[in-house]
């Protein structure tokens, strides 16, 4: 071998592996991304099914106050700006009443949800007890309901639940029809 | 001649080659993850959405889905779903086509072609959405989704007579969706809850649909009854606003609340006079009567009473009748209280939005069977109890 084919092969040998390491950085950051995202979103859609279910039971709501929920604004709960999204539900295993609230906290990038004294009296402070309350899903944008007019719907009640998530598109989204608001 | 040692340059330049084409391969392995990180993304947006559609596609009268493409939205560009309603043949197997039955299929596609299949399971004749009675002669009027008139059934209450040919409907009402509906003896006029408008609306005794009427604030129109006596008011339960109107001479009057307020007020009846009006109130679980001139009884409840939707009352206003989804309560209409009788509901009888119960002039009560699409009278004992559940008429589909 020549001093020039050495030259030559040691270029193209140069060439080829810088291609491949820049490809396998791509790739490897690329894995990654794909892997962080897909698991952002698989927690959105987690939560939302979370959220669906319990709203699909819901008896009553107690925050906000239905009447101006009922008006199809969309409520966007969140810490120290509105009230958590809170309502009463069934729960067919314990054959009993359950209150659960959700809220966001920008600070956090949270969506918590919290369980209430059964007994909890929106006009009456201290029956607004938390007794557990727990990180549902991070990383959060913003969380919001909007109520859907019965008049679209034959008279049946549905809630929309939107959850939007950093680095997270589209927002995973769905329409529950609930006992009651 | 001196060997040499190592790789020709042609030798190393196909060495190259093959650890490209290596390379290239895993490179490719690392695009088709990601890809079906992607594809798996779409298919749960896709899942969510669908589980959205199908529960908006539940509470649409299956004769009023819309087969077609249909899209999800403006922040779900390149998800659409098509809709297809179809008959399942003989569903069940008994050798005869379920004719009351249709299969709702929702195909959903993702920006990148991918395709989910979801099917649901629909009746054709559900449900009923209220009745009254209409004298002398103990005929009934009703509406039912899908059809876009009232019905009138007028084979008297001889129990067991089924025959479905004795239901005729009104004229089309303008709009198409009649909801409860109340009778004026004196002028012969029906007066329909009109879904379409939040309103209600007249049909005079030639058949002649009136223009609809509303309250002056928005509303969400439900039960609708007036007396059998002079037919001068109009009792109406308002779901919005939780309250009861009466409508009189063109005039909408709200009613003031009950001390403790209503929660659903779904169904209203009215005794022969116009002196009780009767509400069910779906989520305190109770019957309310409002006197007019007077004032609200205290919530008449049982324990064993659950969000009563049906409700009706004796013309002479002495008993009131509540269903649930199980049983008919009945209470005797004075000061509020308990009830003192109760009846289960045949098996095949089931109540549902909003109050498809009546008393005819003989005192016999009509209830609506609101899933089975058939019309039932039921006996009241002496001892009132609700022993005797008979059908007077079916649609012929179903049982």
């Amino acid at each position: 071998m020549t001093l020039l084919e050495l030259a030559m092969a040691s270029g193209v040998l140069a060439l080829f592996l810088g291609m491949v390491a820049h490809a396998v950085v791509l790739a490897y950051r690329s894995q990654a991304e794909s892997s962080r995202e897909s698991a952002e979103y698989r927690r959105a859609v987690n939560s939302m099914e979370w959220i669906g279910r319990e709203l699909r039971m819901c008896e009553y709501l107690y925050s906000p106050v239905p009447a101006s929920f009922m008006t199809g604004t969309v409520y966007r709960p969140e810490v120290g700006v509105a009230a958590p999204f809170i309502f009463r539900r069934y729960n067919a295993a314990t054959d009993k009443l359950v209150v659960v609230g959700y809220t966001y906290d920008p600070a956090q990038e949270t969506v918590i949800r919290a369980v209430y004294d059964p007994g909890y009296d929106p006009a009456n402070a201290g029956t607004q007890t938390v007794l557990a309350s727990r990180v549902l899903t991070e990383n959060a944008k913003q969380l919001e309901f909007t109520w859907i007019d019965p008049t679209t719907t034959y008279g049946s009640q549905l809630v929309r639940a939107r959850l939007e998530m950093n680095d997270v598109q589209p927002a995973p989204e769905m329409e529950v029809k609930v006992k009651k608001l | 001649m001196k060997k040499r040692r190592g790789l020709t340059f042609l030798e190393l330049l196909l060495a190259m080659m093959i650890a490209f084409l290596a390379v290239s391969f895993l490179m490719g392995l690392f695009v088709s993850g990601a890809r079906a990180g992607v594809r798996s993304r779409e298919i749960s947006t896709a899942n969510l959405l669908a589980q959205g559609a199908m529960e908006r596609l539940l509470v649409v009268p299956v004769e009023q889905i819309q087969a077609g493409v249909h899209q999800f939205g403006v922040n779900y560009p390149g998800f659409t779903y098509t809709l297809d309603v179809t008959d399942p043949g003989d569903f069940d197997g008994d050798g005869n086509d379920d004719e009351d039955l249709k299969v709702v299929t929702m195909t959903v596609t993702t920006p990148i072609d991918n395709f989910l299949t979801f099917t649901a399971l629909r009746r054709k004749t559900e449900p009923y959405m209220g009745a009254c009675a209409k004298g002398p002669d103990d005929h009934m009027v009703f509406s039912a989704s899908g059809e876009n008139s009232p019905l009138e059934w007028s084979c008297g209450t001889t129990f067991g007579d089924c025959d479905s040919g004795c239901v005729t409907p009104l004229p089309p009402m303008p709009g198409g969706q009649p909801g409860d509906v109340a009778f004026v003896p004196t002028t012969g006029d029906v007066w329909v809850v009109d879904q379409g408008s939040a309103g209600i609306r007249r049909c005079d005794s030639s058949g002649v649909w009136w223009p609809a009427v509303k309250p002056p604030i928005a509303s969400e129109p439900c039960g609708l009854a007036t007396d059998t006596k002079t037919g001068d008011v109009l009792w109406m339960t308002d779901l919005a606003n939780k309250c009861l109107w009466s409508y009189a001479g063109g005039v909408w009057t709200q009613m003031p609340a009950p001390a403790v307020p209503l929660t659903r007020p779904q169904g209203v009846a009215v005794n022969e006079d116009g002196t009780q009006v009767w509400v069910s109130d779906k989520d305190s679980n109770s019957l309310r009567c409002y006197r007019p001139g007077i004032g609200w009884d205290a919530p008449y409840t049982d324990p064993g009473l659950r969000e009563p939707e049906g409700v009706a009352v004796t013309p002479d206003g002495q008993w009131a009748f509540a269903a649930d989804a199980t049983k008919v309560f009945v209470f005797p209409a004075s000061g509020g209280g308990g009830a003192v009788g109760s009846g289960t509901i045949d098996g095949k009888a089931q109540t549902d939005y909003p109050a498809g119960m009546c008393v005819s002039a003989d005192g016999t009560i009509l209830y609506l069977n609101t899933r089975r699409g058939s019309v039932w009278g039921v006996d009241i004992s002496s001892d009132l109890e609700c022993v005797d559940w008979e059908c007077l008429w079916w649609t012929g589909e179903g049982y």
